[in-house]
């Protein structure tokens, strides 16, 4: 049996092509043959990144009422429906490796879909929504900007066209950030507090350094870099940004070496993550959750008249 | 006659795009046509055909109008950064918070590419 990933004398001559192939630079389409570790793997990560849109909008979703202003109120509201517009954009890539998108939806909303560590935690201030507009999606453009390369190309179209929208995103968390650290003592107080919370979940975002040849997302084509290097670029783009406007880190080890060009850090708790995404979920989670499920046996009166008897098919 | 709309994919990493139409009397014609009619070059590494009446065309185009202020949903609805940066490094400096700790050269910033 092979593992994840299998050997040359492991590959039977259509799979060794195929990887010759993804290896090479060359892209996949929905139609076309493929093997099914790498059908496998690929849905298991598109549909867990397009968990990741539905429920990342959740958290911010909480602070629509909340905002400060009209003009942020209207700025939120329009970026948690991108988010949930990308969530939609992407399971219809996920569907097309064979799983229904109901059935996606449906595990999401019973609590057997597997999301991003930084959306099972709870939201506090409006300093957590600088942190998750500006640090979290900033993360989120990193590693989506990486996906525009991958190896599945009905995935790759739609990473480009969600990566074109972040950038929005981008602007409305920057715009926050900015207001709150020229703002005053308490503001400048509250961004620093939400900075410390986030960090450590930043961190473990990326995931554990795992070697390039050890990693079957990178052996498959499914992602062009390691967690490392994504981490590193978020870092080398994002911590000069706090320092300049006089936000520290909650970490003495944090400096860039300009010599070997490598950030170091205080290594994150990884058992701490690993309880996260795959323990009870947090408080957090399960409201939303909960949530989810009212909403959900409250609109499927919505989607009886929407849809009729016929469930949708999915596209070969 | 049944006439046909083609669609091209230029690269693979672009979407499908329309490039005309032509006539067929089926789908397997319709298809053999398409690439007669428009990728003899190179213009594309995919596409596809899709009969004309079953395109169907938004009717009524007002509902793709601008009847209120929509910039917060578009890049120029966030503007004004290098003052705002300018503002909170000065508030920084205030507080005393003005250690430059070393950091990368300018330009290994990848933000910039997606703003």
């Amino acid at each position: 049996m092979p593992g994840l990933i299998p050997t040359r004398d492991e590959m039977d001559g259509r799979t060794a092509a195929f990887v010759d192939h993804i290896h090479d630079g060359g892209k996949v389409e929905a139609r076309d043959w493929m093997p099914d570790t790498y059908r496998a793997l690929n849905l298991k990560f598109i549909e867990m990144h397009a968990n990741s849109e539905i429920m990342g909008a959740l958290p911010e979703r909480e602070w629509i009422a909340r905002a400060p202003s009209l003009k942020r109120k209207r700025s939120l509201a329009a970026k948690v429906q991108d988010e949930v517009g990308h969530g939609q954009l992407i399971y219809r890539v996920a569907e097309s490796l064979g799983k229904p998108r109901a059935e996606m939806y449906a595990d999401l909303v019973a609590g057997r879909g597997r999301f991003h560590n930084v959306f099972h935690y709870p939201t506090f201030t409006w300093g957590d929504v600088a942190c998750i507009g500006f640090l979290v999606d900033g993360a989120a453009i990193v590693t989506q900007r990486a996906l525009t390369d991958t190896s599945y190309a009905p995935y790759l179209r739609v990473m480009r066209r969600v990566v074109a929208e972040e950038s929005l995103h981008y602007r409305h968390g920057e715009d926050i950030l900015l207001a709150l650290a020229s703002g005053t003592d308490a503001q400048v107080e509250m961004l620093q507090e939400a900075v410390n919370r986030w960090w450590t979940p930043i961190l473990h975002f990326f995931g554990t350094d795992v070697a390039r040849e050890d990693d079957p997302s990178i052996f498959w084509g499914i992602k062009p870099r390691t967690n490392e290097e994504s981490r590193q670029e978020w870092m080398t783009t994002y911590i000069p940004k706090l320092w300049d406007v006089g936000i520290s880190l909650p970490d003495d080890e944090l400096a860039w070496d300009p010599e070997t060009e490598v950030w170091s850090y205080t290594e994150p708790d990884w058992q701490e993550l690993a309880d996260l995404v795959k323990g009870d979920p947090s408080e957090a989670t399960a409201t939303r959750l909960w949530w989810k499920q009212q909403l959900a046996a409250h609109n499927d009166w919505i989607r009886d008249v929407v849809l009729g008897d016929e469930a949708p098919v999915v596209a070969a | 006659m049944t006439t046909w709309e083609v669609f091209g994919r230029r690269r693979v990493n672009d979407s499908l795009s329309h490039v005309g139409r032509i006539h067929a009397v089926d789908r397997q014609t319709a298809l053999v046509l398409a690439r007669e009619t428009h990728f003899r070059h190179n213009e594309a590494v995919d596409y596809a055909v899709v009969r004309t009446d079953q395109l169907h065309h938004v009717e009524d185009k007002s509902i793709l109008e601008r009847h209120v202020d929509i910039d917060y949903r578009l890049q120029a609805g966030y503007s004004g950064f290098r003052d705002k940066r300018a503002a909170a490094r000065e508030a920084a400096e205030r507080r005393g918070m003005t250690d430059l700790q070393t950091r990368p050269a300018p330009g290994r910033d990848v933000s910039s590419e997606s703003t």
